[in-house]
């Protein structure tokens, strides 16, 4: 029986946890403006991801399916799995080592911030040292499925435009990928007690690993190759590499300045520099977005509170006309529009209007949506259609799923489900609404780890 | 919070519960019970997380195509849902999917789920629906049973499990749901249980004799003074005259079981009254309730809604709440508890104080000494001061808000499924099953993209006398349709606009179905490359919109990706296809280790040799491959199947192995048999001496190896 389970039923029993899902869910995007951020998210930052914003994973990539020996007469699938395991493998212990260092060391020298299942890792390692073990092997759960949520499932996309692998083989490039893993290995001092545990599914004696989680610490300085390479991938790519140089050069006033903040405080100095006219087009027009965004987002979520507020779970079209708040997406909207039409019109940069079209249909949207703001029920009819389109996998070929809204009769909107998305809870202005994150953090954190490089 | 509380709860994720355990073999039959389902949740989240999948991505084809290759190794899959707020089927039509419609407005309302795999037998049961707050964000109880040979207590209790539901869902019975009760049967029949003094039983409540809460009772010991009942519940009936409490109460009383000073407590949900006080939320009668006159001091606490630094995994601090929806009775005494949790709200139909109850799943557990102190574990942690129900609990009580309607349901109309024709049974048609008691006067089905009914697929009028079971003829468009919008729409009098309900299909037809409307058999090159080891199964069927429009009937042929188009140059191909005869034996060596309906994918499905041998024969009818050629291919692959009936097998399933390798062997034999009367003239002379030689020659030399 698990910890955990109320003891003496002999089989687990129990009040369940909360267990919000990490991974991407488009249900997180009733009005289809993801495909518009993650666009204009690519013309400032291309190839990074938020949740990518711990550097010192590449190395672990690297370094763990580096340690994979290959036969090659392996078919392909094969040797896939084998870097597959090593890396998996060489992850647990990593992570393992990490959280026994921290308990041995001061934890605030040591924070855990960053490191993906944290808390699998110190069950492992309460396990471990209530057993009195002297020696670990990688065979406890990280995470409730370690591919997705663990370092493949959130680095590998990164590390793959990054060039250090290529994701769909798991091979290291011989460039930036291998390298950093040999090196890596070799300045953190790696023990061949643990590259053996990590090829043949062995163990180590835990002195090894908690040494070696010092030297490795998810918190631990960056060596010097990690500095190197990584700041080789990031300034692979010159749109990246010129967005990183402008964040260095502004980082953030304070600890409360949002990204969208951050951006704004940016754009006067980009529009200065001739040779970052792209991101202050980019920028310029992410602001634009933002706004649309977030008060349309506003009049939606206000759809869904109204409703949900009343036992029917229906309203009809007199409470909405009366409501402030989407007389208030109303009066605001088609300015907001009319600024991100501008800001994309008067674009100059060849590079940031290239694929401007993947924002067509969210534009389209936007304009039809502004010009019906002249009455409420005309804004409540392009929402809701635009959300029934958006559910329905129109717009990215997704799985068909069900509208939160619909009219079930004319002058009568009603939730579809009792308990649906949103946010379910009342908002009554814009910045209610949370923008998206542009990966700024993300861009800091290889900023950091890659100074005097 | 300490280090173990954080343990605590990482050990609590119920999602945690349905990730795959590799010593209990493969997931071979599926059953769901639940009030709701979100299709999308089940599909995203549920599904790759029972199987195992690795990344997903709901907008990735092969991710689709990788969870429906694991749905058609299902032997069965079922999922009984309470009709009234049904909204949309899964995609897959490999899941059969089953709208319960009760009559007197009583609801399905258990939540079990049954996963029998190849070496145990899971049960899920508690409190949670198949969706997304039922299994990440709502607190919900649950009880995981796992069934194994080496665990005889949950043998009993899986047993009674499976013995209950499936009396009680006799009614909605299938082929599919009598599939799973058969391969529960054979582990359960093999398996020894616990003969010790029971003091667990499972509940299915609703539509028996004895409604839950004489159950319940039952169970507590004679003689023994309950001091404390603790009720926890999300959802209430009011409590006036004769009410739910009244009658529970009452009834303890009246068997001399209730202590002079008892307690009554009872949890429900919170609504927030400023931002970290809460009031507990209770229907309006409780207001005036006053609990002296059942003679208990009865008290109303709010379940604490807030989620702790402990159980925020993200450290980002999540700032909503979690809705309480776990259901749980807990009665204590000095020497004993009994404790009761499962889907049964402390509602008139929930416990079954009325005459139409829901169908409801829970366990009783009954522990005494040390033992019982753990019962308390299953009791939230409240927020704020207890409310006194005295009588004038006005204002310290929410009003909780009354039930939403309910929508129409055509209670008529059984069952719509998509069956083998009986003269030709590799065309489908539309069976619908009526329940002519219920029927109404007219009604129609629609395709359930149609905004009006013009050409309806069934219409029923007032003078039109219909049969109990109506067979629908589809021409290739309807059936098209209906097999992407795995749904039909039923108008009648009650509902003009129409209802939606889902379209299954037969159970002996889901292994014909394409892994996704649209796909097409995989090329021949595509398949060597996937035995070669070269690419994944998931990309053997490129996503539909890659391919020519209008041209659905063309296999994938393209090769594109491979870079080089090398699929005309014979020599090239005849190499390859003897790179991939290795990969052919091991991908049928692997098989013949996994259960029956894998067995059968990789011996007659879309990625098998017979698939293999037509190819090849196709070829050669195409002037791409000399009949020479193609012979030397399919005697290969007839060695390969040669092969694969003498690899090792597990036991049980040795027999339908065999008969599944000679049903592949007899359809290679017969692409062989067409090649050699329609090519004889192309074919050298000695070719049926070639053919007979290698046979003899191969087979004991194989087997030798």
């Amino acid at each position: 029986m698990s910890s955990g389970t109320i003891p003496a039923a002999g089989f687990p029993v129990f009040l369940t946890s909360f267990d919000p899902s990490d991974l991407p869910s488009a249900s997180l995007d009733p009005l289809g403006f993801e495909r518009g951020y993650l666009f204009l998210a690519d013309k400032i930052l291309p190839g990074l991801t938020n949740v990518a914003n711990c550097p010192r994973y590449f190395s672990i990539l690297c370094a763990g399916t580096s340690l994979a020996s290959i036969d090659g007469s392996l078919s392909l699938r094969q040797q896939y799995q084998h870097r597959l395991d090593c890396l998996l493998r060489f992850e647990r212990f990593w992570a393992l080592a990490s959280v026994l260092a921290t308990r041995e060391e001061d934890a605030e020298g040591f924070p855990l911030g960053g490191l993906r299942g944290v808390r699998y890792a110190n069950r492992a390692a309460d396990a471990i040292l209530a057993a009195g073990k002297k020696r670990v092997h990688a065979d406890f759960a990280l995470l409730s499925r370690q591919v997705p949520y663990g370092v493949v499932g959130m680095y590998g996309a990164v590390a793959n435009e990054m060039r250090f692998w290529d994701r769909k083989t798991l091979r290291l490039t011989a460039g930036l990928g291998d390298p950093l893993a040999e090196g890596f290995l070799k300045q953190s001092e790696t023990p061949a007690r643990i590259i053996r545990a990590v090829r043949d599914d062995g163990d180590v004696p835990i002195r090894t690993l908690v040494e070696w989680g010092r030297r490795v610490h998810v918190a631990a300085d960056y060596y010097d190759i990690e500095r190197t390479h990584l700041s080789e991938a990031l300034h692979r790519n010159p749109v990246r590499s010129r967005m990183a140089a402008v964040l260095n050069r502004f980082p953030p006033e304070d600890e409360d300045q949002t990204e969208l903040e951050r951006l704004a405080a940016i754009l006067p100095e980009l529009e200065q520099q001739p040779g970052n006219r792209d991101l202050f087009d980019a920028v310029r027009a992410i602001l634009a977005y933002e706004q649309c965004y977030r008060l349309a987002l506003l009049g939606f979520e206000r759809l869904l509170w109204l409703c949900r507020s009343v036992p029917s779970a229906a309203v009809d079209n007199g409470t909405v006309l009366n409501d402030h708040v989407i007389e208030r997406v109303c009066t605001d909207l088609p300015a907001a529009v009319r600024q991100l039409a501008s800001a994309i019109e008067t674009a100059a940069s060849p590079q940031f209007r290239e694929g401007l079209d993947h924002i067509a249909d969210i534009r389209m949207f936007l304009e039809l949506a502004a010009s019906a703001c002249t009455s409420a029920v005309g804004l409540i009819d392009v929402l809701i259609g635009r959300h029934r389109d958006v559910q329905h996998g129109k717009l990215d070929h997704g799985r068909r799923k069900l509208p939160w809204l619909e009219r079930p009769t004319p002058g009568r909107i009603s939730l579809t489900m009792t308990r649906t998305g949103g946010l379910n809870r009342d908002v009554t202005r814009p910045a209610d609404i949370t923008p998206h994150p542009y990966r700024l953090a993300s861009a800091d954190a290889l900023n950091r780890a890659t100074r005097d490089a | 919070m300490s280090k173990s509380s954080k343990s605590n709860s990482a050990d609590c994720k119920l999602m945690d519960r349905l990730v795959p355990d590799e010593s209990h073999g493969r997931l071979v039959g599926l059953l769901g019970t639940t009030y709701e389902l979100q299709p999308e949740f089940f599909e995203t989240d549920f599904l790759p997380t029972l199987f195992g999948l690795g990344a997903w991505d709901d907008r990735s084809w092969s991710s689709r195509i990788a969870l429906e290759k694991k749905l058609s190794e299902l032997e069965a899959a079922t999922l009984l849902l309470d009709a009234h707020p049904y909204r949309a089927r899964p995609r897959s039509l490999r899941i059969e999917v089953q709208p319960v419609c009760m009559p007197g407005g009583a609801s399905l309302h258990a939540k079990v789920l049954v996963g029998v795999y190849e070496k145990a037998i899971r049960v899920i049961l508690g409190s949670a629906n198949l969706t997304e707050p039922g299994y990440r964000r709502n607190r919900e109880v649950v009880a995981a049973l796992t069934a194994t040979a080496e665990r005889p207590v949950e043998v009993r209790l899986v047993r009674d499990v499976i013995d209950q539901v499936r009396d009680r869902l006799q009614p909605w019975q299938t082929p599919s749901v009598s599939r799973i009760w058969e391969l529960a049967d054979e582990h359960l029949g093999d398996w020894t249980a616990a003969a010790a003094p029971r003091q667990e039983w499972f509940v299915w409540s609703g539509g028996g004799e004895t409604p839950l809460w004489q159950q319940f009772l039952s169970q507590w010991p004679d003689g023994e003074p309950v001091g404390q009942v603790t009720i926890v519940s999300p959802f209430w009936s009011e409590e006036k005259t004769q009410g739910p409490l009244a009658t529970f109460i009452g009834e303890l009383r009246r068997r001399n079981a209730l202590a002079a000073a008892a307690e009554l407590r009872l949890l429900t949900s919170a609504e927030p009254k400023t931002a970290d006080t809460f009031l507990p939320k209770l229907p309006e009668s409780f207001a005036s309730f006053d609990s002296t006159a059942l003679g208990v001091a009865a008290t109303a606490l709010a379940v604490d809604p807030r989620v702790t630094s402990g159980e925020d995994d993200s450290g980002l601090g999540f700032l909503g709440q979690r809705s309480l929806h776990a259901k749980v009775v807990l009665l204590e005494g000095p020497e004993t508890s009994l404790a009761y949790f499962g889907s049964a709200n402390f509602t008139r139909r929930g416990w079954g104080f009325m005459s139409t109850p829901n169908l409801e799943a829970g366990l009783i557990l009954r522990r005494a000494g040390a033992d019982r102190a753990g019962l308390k574990g299953l009791i939230p942690r409240t927020k704020g001061p207890p409310v006194s129900l005295n009588g004038s609990a006005h204002g310290r009580i929410a009003a909780a808000e009354p039930t939403p309607e309910t929508s129409a349901w055509p209670r008529f109309v059984r069952d719509v499924r998509l069956v083998p024709s009986a003269p030709d049974s590799s065309r489908l048609e539309l069976v619908v099953q009526v329940d002519i008691d219920t029927e109404e006067l007219s009604w129609c089905i629609t395709h359930a993209g149609d905004e009006v009914p013009n050409e309806p697929l069934l219409e029923k009028s007032p003078d039109r006398t219909i049969e109990r079971q109506i067979r629908v003829a589809l021409t290739p468009r309807q059936l098209e349709r209906i097999l992407r919008e795995q749904e039909v729409c039923v108008r009648w009098s009650e509902c003009e606009t129409g209802r939606n309900i889902p379209v299954n299909v037969a159970l002996d037809a889901r292994a014909e179905l394409p892994l996704c409307p649209g796909t097409t058999t995989p090329a021949e090159l595509h398949l060597i490359a996937y035995y070669q080891g070269q690419v994944a199964w998931e990309d053997l069927y490129p996503e539909p919109a890659e391919l020519a429009e209008g041209d659905e009937t063309r296999t994938t042929d393209n090769d594109e990706q491979f870079g080089v188009d090398t699929s005309r140059i014979q020599s090239y191909l005849i190499r390859e296809f003897v790179e991939a005869l290795t990969g052919i034996r091991d991908d049928l060596a692997r098989a013949a280790q996994a259960p029956p309906q894998c067995m059968r994918l990789a011996l007659l499905g879309q990625v098998s040799p017979v698939t293999l041998a037509r190819h090849v024969l196709k070829a050669v009818r195409e002037n791409q491959r000399t009949p020479t050629a193609a012979g030397f291919q399919l005697v290969e692959i007839l060695g390969c199947l040669e092969s694969a009936r003498h690899t090792a097998v597990t036991d049980k399933y040795r027999a339908k192995w065999d008969a599944l390798v000679t049903e592949a062997t007899g359809r290679v034999h017969g692409v062989l048999t067409q090649l050699t009367r329609q090519y004889s003239d192309d074919l050298p002379e000695s070719f049926g001496v070639y053919v007979e030689t290698i046979q003899n020659h191969w087979r004991p030399q194989e087997i030798a190896e």
